[in-house]
């Protein structure tokens, strides 16, 4: 099992992430596959999107306080394989510490493979829920409150409100 | 999770486009609004029925600040001026809110214009309603369509935004050759990665995927 969400505690707030990891569709999909997390938050972003930075640090929250409670939150950036050290820069300014992934050429196929109905605007917004169906999901940027309260739907639907951080 | 890669199947039905409550277009589908006039950087008033080619027209949403759109714009500029000199109709619309980022302003567009060399009208869908006609969402997206004003190619331009000799599907250009050959375009939908059109607020967002 993948914790993509396990604790590193805030000792390691301020240590640099070096966890970016170039991923393609065939990883992607066996990491998803593998989640025995009961939800799993799958957003898509990069560093080229104003709106998606605008709302990032919504995403560190949300990593950060869904942490331990049952969800995986997954944060993959279309940025070129090319941009790491970019987005890894981008990541340690914001003092991210949980691992995020860049995806090798998004492109039809990895748009497909994630949803017939994404048109590969960013930014995008995947809810699954235990069984791995995508329950809900949007294109463009929410408020905080928004995704969290999916989040929340999903982990009281699963574990029927014993899981409410 | 291993039912989670089956879902997109049986979800296809249920897409509604963002902020249009109208499905977009479906490969066969008429050229919508096309006798919407758009301000031209030549400050003529254009629509696409005036810039319609007699082989067929092609129409690419774009904007200026998108990271993807710059990726593409050499592809997009090459393909787009090989079009004119072929008696292919090229129209660029730009349907975003200057109001959310100001490189999106008439300026700021006949500049990119200029800069790039572009030999066919880019022009400003100044309400996002030719946008939400076409069911767009993203820059850059485009839709081709036949000498009869059918569509019969949309979505990206290749299979790598980042490093063209990496592309390994040229989807727009195989299409047009198509088109021009007189044959079937084998891929005639994809998806790719863009940035989301910046729609004016009537109607948008929610931009949900599944409702």
């Amino acid at each position: 099992m993948l914790m993509l969400v396990a604790g590193c505690g805030n000792r390691d707030r301020e240590t640099a992430v070096k966890l970016v990891k170039v991923i393609d569709i065939h990883e992607l999909k066996n990491l998803i596959s593998t989640q025995t997390n009961d939800v799993v938050f799958l957003h898509f972003w990069s560093t080229y999107c104003p709106p998606c930075m605008d709302e990032f640090p919504s995403m560190i929250t949300l990593a950060d306080k869904w942490e331990g409670h049952g969800v995986t939150v997954l944060l993959v950036s279309a940025d070129s394989r090319r941009n790491v050290v970019a987005v890894n820069d981008y990541l340690v300014k914001h003092q991210m510490r949980h691992p995020c992934y860049v995806a090798d050429n998004l492109n039809d196929t990895f748009i497909t493979a994630i949803s017939q109905n994404w048109s590969g605007a960013l930014p995008a917004s995947f809810f699954l829920d235990s069984h791995g169906t995508i329950v809900e999901s949007w294109e463009g940027t929410r408020s905080y409150e928004a995704y969290d309260q999916v989040i929340r739907n999903l982990v009281n639907g699963d574990k029927k409100g014993n899981m409410k951080p | 999770m291993k039912s989670f890669w089956l879902l997109p199947l049986v979800c296809v039905l249920m897409t509604i486009l963002p902020g249009s409550g109208i499905a977009g277009l479906r490969i066969g589908d008429p050229i919508p609004v096309k006798d919407v006039k758009m301000k031209n950087i030549d400050g003529r008033e254009l629509s696409i029925g005036e810039v319609a080619g007699d082989r067929g027209t092609l129409v690419i949403f774009s904007c200026n600040h998108c990271p993807f759109v710059k990726a593409w714009q050499g592809r997009i500029v090459s393909i787009g001026n090989n079009c004119v000199g072929r008696r292919i109709g090229v129209i660029m619309i730009n349907s975003s809110d200057p109001a959310a980022d100001l490189e999106e302003d008439f300026p700021h567009i006949k500049n990119q214009a200029d800069a790039q060399g572009y030999m066919f009208p880019y022009v400003v869908d100044e309400t996002s309603d030719v946008a939400r006609a076409f069911g767009a969402r993203r820059t850059p997206e485009a839709f081709l369509f036949d000498a009869k004003g059918l569509l019969i190619y949309h979505g990206g331009i290749d299979d790598n935004a980042f490093d063209a000799d990496e592309a390994t599907k040229n989807y727009l250009k195989d299409a047009i050759d198509a088109l021009l050959e007189g044959h079937e375009v084998k891929i005639k939908e994809t998806k790719s990665q863009g940035c989301g059109i910046l729609f004016r607020s009537k109607d948008a967002p929610p931009d949900e995927i599944y409702r």
